[in-house]
């Protein structure tokens, strides 16, 4: 039976609705917005067309953070979808008190990202509980989070340590979801264990590591919360991703015109990594 | 009598003691105030004695922590929100607020008898383009708190307490070094010799360029190049690099606000911080300190610190009459004198000076007689710029890096050059 289409449009309305006023109109609100700019002396809002933009590519604050988000985001998408595969593979096999390792890898998701933000600058901190474990090891004192070398490398771990078990889930139930008889052919046909992962197991998820590789794309080049709670983007700008910037940019620097056009910017720039995945990793379907 | 009746009469009385409770709180006026945490306990005092005298005003404190203060002030104005009647405004925030448009002018609330209580720094820094627009609630000093049991174990000469025989930060750090102890040898340090209650915040940087000659912004307020990039900040900018990674004697990685903390465990031998913290540290039973003058360069001048916070009434608020009745109650005389005897900062009102005055010369009390002598003899005010919001988070910045090793020339030309850029805006 063919369902009616205002019977779908019935079911979809609340969640278009939630959409539209929480994502559609604030993404318009910044494009249209970041055409403004405010006039401190005359209290007017005045059109400036592209200056905002144009203004972006001389300023050096913004370059550094451009170059800091992609680095970030270089590292930490491969990163989260290499781990989140791996270990997905390993908590599918059947052994005993598998249950028991699927919910210590899932505990993280459970922990929201400021509080573990807040957890994670306390056992980093110089005189915190890693450090004490390296000086058993008679390891000498790290900076970590006030070093300039690593700070934006705790910040990768950080939201790894998050990420990675969140997107692990999805992995894991389309591994789940694979034929045994699959495995039981290849077996026959006499492939050893790191053949059937590349040329069975591999394939048969493609469409859910295209789905996680988009997710953590998306949530990775948005990510604030790490970087407000621990570093505010030092020391000395390492760790100054561009959503940490917009946000500086309109609530420190009252200088709305400028946050919105990064906004504007990130989202372009996230449509575009988006883009080039969808098209590296397109499924014949 | 049947049971449907009993349920019938208490849900009249029930509804008719909602409508009365209804009707007795359209009475009142709830005006918002918003400030930070650290002050709500002492606002609450005056609260108390307000709405005892005003029985149609209630008056809800909203603390938040300190730094999210700024930023909660700043989403809420930025939307024209209502829900903020009265708000926290330090000192060199009244020109950003005023040209922002954030406050309403108070003129119209205080006549010029009750202008003439505040002490006329105090007014000139709530005054902004020839309109009041903050009042000015108290003022600030920082000195050395320094723990005696600890000076006395390490056997380290105690500071003097009189301003004539000030020391020298060499001095400081001579002794510091001293009190910098790994108690277990555990190569981590239990007690530090030395640390600032506003670790790299500018309220305390700046006295360090200040005693050296230096100043924060140009005379229009809108330029930090030529100013913080000059020799003066960068002496005072190594000397507090070398204050963590060189002498090593304060700790590393730890934020604003917290040391005090350290200080009433007795892990810290001095700390530099104001009169805010007196009912703090008194609190701790076997804490024996005393409050000793602020350091100074050897080839220098004495500089403190000073300004602290006005109170202002939202340009959107709805209840800007009730607004006013509390904000001249906390900051004119018998309020102003509850919060005083709570808070012990230094006054901003003429009357409250004169009673900490008398009351200090009295009982002997030397820690707030030395507040008042530095705010009479060596404070110096934050620079003048309606864009202070943004040096402020800049040259914090600034100092956050250099105090983690980044070469203090470079970060304060970097800086200066971030500032310059955000500050062109109140130029447009």
């Amino acid at each position: 039976m063919k369902t009616k289409w205002y019977i779908i449009f019935i079911f979809l309305f609340p969640a278009l609705v939630i959409l539209f006023f929480f994502k559609v109109y604030p993404l318009f609100y910044a494009a249209i917005r970041s055409l403004y700019s405010y006039s401190f002396i005359k209290h007017t809002l005045n059109f400036v067309g592209l200056i905002n933009y144009i203004k972006l590519f001389s300023d050096p604050v913004f370059l550094d953070s451009l170059k800091m988000t992609l680095k970030f985001n270089l590292i930490v998408n491969p990163l989260q979808v290499i781990m989140a595969t791996l270990i997905a593979v390993l908590l599918n096999q059947r052994v005993k008190g598998i249950n028991t390792f699927r919910t210590l890898f899932y505990l993280p998701v459970a922990i929201s990202v400021p509080i573990a933000s807040v957890i994670w600058g306390l056992l980093l901190k110089p005189n915190g509980f890693i450090n004490g474990i390296l000086s058993l090891a008679e390891i000498p004192k790290q900076l970590f989070l006030i070093s300039q070398t690593q700070a934006l490398y705790c910040i990768i771990l950080i939201v790894s340590w998050i990420g990675f078990s969140y997107w692990m889930i999805f992995i894991l139930a389309a591994l789940q979801e694979i034929p045994l008889q699959i495995y039981e052919s290849a077996c026959i046909d006499g492939a050893s264990p790191l053949q059937m992962f590349i040329y069975v197991t591999l394939p048969l998820l493609k469409k859910a590591i295209v789905f996680i590789a988009v997710g953590a794309t998306t949530a990775n080049f948005l990510m604030f919360a790490p970087v407000y709670t621990l570093t505010q983007g030092g020391p000395s700008r390492s760790t100054h991703l561009l959503m940490y910037e917009a946000y500086e940019s309109a609530f420190s620097y009252s200088d709305v015109g400028r946050s919105n056009a990064i906004v504007v910017m990130l989202i372009m720039i996230i449509l575009i990594v988006v883009g080039i995945q969808l098209r590296a990793l397109r499924t014949e379907d | 009598m049947k049971r449907g009746m009993i349920e019938i009469i208490l849900i009249v009385s029930l509804i008719m003691m909602l409508f009365a409770g209804a009707v007795a709180a359209e009475q009142k006026t709830t005006i918002v105030f918003l400030t930070y945490q650290n002050i709500v306990k002492n606002l609450e005092k005056v609260v108390e004695e307000f709405e005892s005298t005003h029985p149609n005003i209630v008056v809800k404190i909203n603390g938040y922590p300190f730094e999210q203060m700024f930023e909660v002030i700043e989403t809420k104005m930025q939307v024209n929100s209502d829900e903020i009647d009265i708000l926290n405004v330090d000192a060199p925030l009244v020109a950003n607020y005023s040209i922002k448009d954030y406050l309403e002018p108070l003129d119209k609330y205080f006549n010029s008898e009750e202008k003439g209580e505040f002490v006329d720094a105090a007014l000139n820094g709530g005054s902004f383009d020839g309109k009041f627009m903050a009042a000015p609630l108290n003022s600030s000093s920082v000195g050395m708190y320094i723990n005696v049991d600890l000076f006395k174990k390490y056997g380290v000469e105690i500071p003097s307490k009189d301003p004539a025989k000030r020391w020298t930060w060499k001095k400081v750090v001579d002794a510091a070094q001293k009190l910098t102890v790994d108690t277990n040898n555990d190569g981590q340090t239990d007690i530090w010799g030395l640390a600032f209650d506003q670790f790299s915040r500018p309220y305390q940087m700046l006295p360090l360029a200040q005693s050296l000659g230096g100043s924060g912004v140009s005379p229009d307020g809108f330029k930090s190049t030529g100013y913080i990039t000059e020799e003066p900040w960068i002496q005072a900018a190594q000397f507090y690099q070398d204050l963590f990674n060189k002498y090593k004697i304060s700790p590393l990685g730890m934020g604003p606000f917290q040391s005090p903390e350290l200080f009433k465990a007795g892990k810290l031998a001095i700390i530099l911080t104001g009169p805010w913290h007196i009912g703090n540290f008194n609190s701790v039973s076997n804490l024996n300190w005393i409050y000793a003058p602020h350091p100074y360069f050897e080839e220098g001048e004495p500089v403190t610190p000073t300004g602290s916070w006005h109170i202002g009434i939202s340009k959107y608020s709805k209840h800007k009459e009730a607004a006013a009745e509390f904000v001249k109650f906390l900051t004119l005389k018998e309020g102003n004198l509850i919060y005083y005897k709570h808070d012990r900062n230094l006054s901003a009102n003429k009357h409250t000076l004169a009673y900490a005055k008398q009351e200090a010369e009295e009982i002997g009390d030397d820690t707030v007689l030395l507040v008042l002598f530095e705010s009479e003899n060596t404070a110096k005010i934050r620079p003048k710029t309606p864009g202070y919001l943004e040096w402020e988070k800049i040259i914090t910045r600034a100092f956050e890096d250099i105090r983690n090793g980044g070469n203090p020339e470079d970060v304060l030309k970097e800086a200066a050059q971030e500032i310059d850029r955000v500050l062109e805006k109140y130029t447009q």
